[in-house]
């Protein structure tokens, strides 16, 4: 396949299963992965249940038509073998990983099931799922791959990382989980649109508080409470070594970037810096989910027209009508006004993981601000030139 | 992702090219190759790229998406000697096929694409629902998979145990990353 060049997720499907020896025949109680399908009267036995009985559910949606309903089937695993059904998770998890590093997985929902399951597979494991209102998912990632990046613990005030995958012979150790979200987005809700009069409280605790024409930043410094993700998957002996996970604020290799970390920083995303070469043993993956860069704790605040009150105590005003910071914690502010010269009109709060809503906000108009460790938030420059790729253009915002 | 552009299997998570600088779109995203391939056909429109260009990323795109449905060939076949039952064999493949058809489908819109471009907003639709259905079955694999390593827990299989590492390996810190110039 010359015209791909290094297409590089080869998959084996053949590799071995160490410890899947012996299917011997089980019956398990089977309850477990169901415990929070409350909607199926208590049970997931798909001999009972009407071919159409989960159209409605986006995880069936496509499967009902033109063939059977294959979540009929799903109960006939309890006279599986343990060992058996780990050995055909690992397989397609091994499948589902490959997908998801080529994009086609998304990072999966997990709905009401106790976390979303990253693919456990050799290969790519995916990014987990998002738990809801249970703790964390697990990341996947087992031997031969990428780990997975972990579920995304939602609901449960203060949620669990996922655990970190592990990363087997030969492959990637797998970025850890994210830390879970707390009460704040029990709903899952990452994007929060903050009205003045109100303040937000982040699940690492900063602060914003928006009152009359300031709004104030109470940022509580990266090496304390914040609830990284899980510990990140252990690279295998002869493999690319693990992810090193997401350092917030520092964008993937790219100079040009819209800020990605600030989306995925403390969510065990790891952007494969720290891989080590192919042969050597694999460096843990553990440590993804690392928060941003060692930093204490620091106030600052936008206020009148719009100023900036920095963190190291200098003073600026906006450059265009709209900013955009990035929180220690990857959190994403996003201050708008009617001008450069008007005061706050709209905040909103991006937690890690969340998309900003560009509806009625010209990223022409937005600047993206950094702070690079100094205390002080430089432009670099307006939210289009950092999403257009190297097309330039800019997407649209339809 | 692979960058349909210069054809660098992109290891990030997007949004570029660690390569070339190309928008690769964001991984996580789960929309696959068409936020590259809107992206290359807008770059088209604005003459920043030839039609040779879009062709070679369309041949890409056809390319790689056969591959995956290759590798799900492959994870099918290596399922058969796991033994298990009729029922069990056709629930597993239940769940693959509808990625597969999503993969194929979109396949074969991209194939028949006018690499000159202007493709219709109805071709827009058609390859977006394709590209769902890869999304809707990747879904349900996440059932199946909850499921069997649900059961795979409840009688006994410890992963933890099962995927420690090796003797002798120990865990080490990432290496520091460069911060960018």
């Amino acid at each position: 396949m010359a015209s791909i060049g290094n297409f590089g997720f080869a998959a084996n499907f053949s590799a071995q299963f160490a410890s899947v020896g012996g299917f011997a025949p089980q019956v398990p109680a089977f309850g477990q992965p169901f415990g929070g399908l409350g909607g199926f009267g208590g049970g997931f036995d798909g001999f009972r249940a009407s071919a159409g009985a989960f159209d409605g559910m986006s995880a069936f949606g496509g499967l009902g038509s033109g063939l059977a309903n294959p979540a009929m089937g799903l109960g006939s695993f309890a006279g599986a073998g343990g060992n058996q059904q780990a050995a055909a998770a690992f397989q397609l998890g091994r499948l589902q990983g490959m997908m998801a590093a080529q994009g086609m997985r998304g990072a999966g929902l997990g709905g009401g099931m106790p976390g979303g399951f990253g693919g456990p597979g050799g290969g790519f494991g995916g990014p987990g799922g998002f738990g809801g209102g249970m703790p964390g998912g697990f990341g996947g990632g087992m031997p031969g791959g990428f780990g997975g990046p972990g579920g995304f613990g939602g609901g449960m005030p203060g949620g669990f990382g996922g655990p970190g995958s592990f990363g087997g012979p030969g492959g990637f150790g797998g970025p850890g989980g994210p830390g879970g979200i707390g009460q704040n987005n029990a709903m899952g809700q990452r994007t929060i649109n903050l009205t003045q009069g109100q303040s937000f409280t982040t699940p690492s605790g900063a602060t914003i508080n928006w009152q009359g024409d300031e709004v104030k930043v109470s940022e509580k410094g990266v090496n304390q409470s914040v609830p990284v993700g899980g510990p990140g998957g252990a690279g295998g002996p002869g493999g690319m070594g693990g992810p090193g996970g997401c350092h917030g604020g520092r964008s993937f290799g790219c100079g040009n970037q819209f800020n990605p970390c600030a989306q995925y920083a403390n969510q065990g995303f790891g952007n494969c810096a720290g891989q080590a070469g192919m042969g050597i043993p694999g460096a843990a993956g553990a440590a993804a989910g690392l928060t941003a860069a060692q930093a204490g704790p620091r106030d600052w605040k936008v206020w009148g027209d719009p100023h900036i009150d920095h963190p190291d105590g200098s003073k600026s005003d906006f450059d265009k009508k709209n900013a955009m910071f990035t929180l220690q914690d990857g959190t994403q502010l996003l201050m708008g006004a009617d001008s450069p010269n008007s005061t706050v009109k709209s905040v909103q709060v991006v937690l890690p993981g969340g998309q900003v809503n560009w509806q009625g906000i010209d990223p022409g108009q937005t600047s993206v601000m950094q702070d690079n460790g100094s205390g002080h938030f430089n432009s670099i420059g307006t939210a289009n030139q950092f999403m257009g790729g190297g097309f330039q253009g800019g997407p649209t915002f339809a | 992702m692979i960058c349909l552009a210069c054809g660098h299997e992109e290891t990030s998570l997007g949004p570029v090219c660690a390569e070339c600088g190309s928008f690769v779109g964001y991984v996580a995203e789960g929309r696959g190759y068409l936020p590259q391939l809107k992206a290359s056909s807008d770059a088209l429109a604005a003459d920043q790229i030839s039609v040779e260009d879009m062709e070679q990323r369309m041949g890409r795109m056809v390319d790689s998406l056969g591959l995956l449905m290759d590798y799900i060939d492959q994870c099918g076949a290596s399922l058969v000697p796991l033994d298990f039952d009729d029922v069990q064999n056709a629930t597993l493949s239940g769940y693959m096929t509808p990625v597969r058809e999503g993969l194929e489908r979109l396949r074969g819109i991209v194939s028949e694409l006018d690499p000159a471009g202007g493709w219709s907003e109805e071709t827009w639709s058609q390859m977006n629902e394709a590209q769902a259905e890869v999304y809707r079955g990747q879904e349900g694999l996440n059932t199946l998979m909850a499921v069997l390593i649900g059961g795979a827990i409840e009688q006994g299989v410890d992963f933890e145990t099962v995927f420690a590492p090796a003797n002798g390996v120990s865990e080490s810190p990432p290496a520091e990353e460069e911060t960018p110039g």
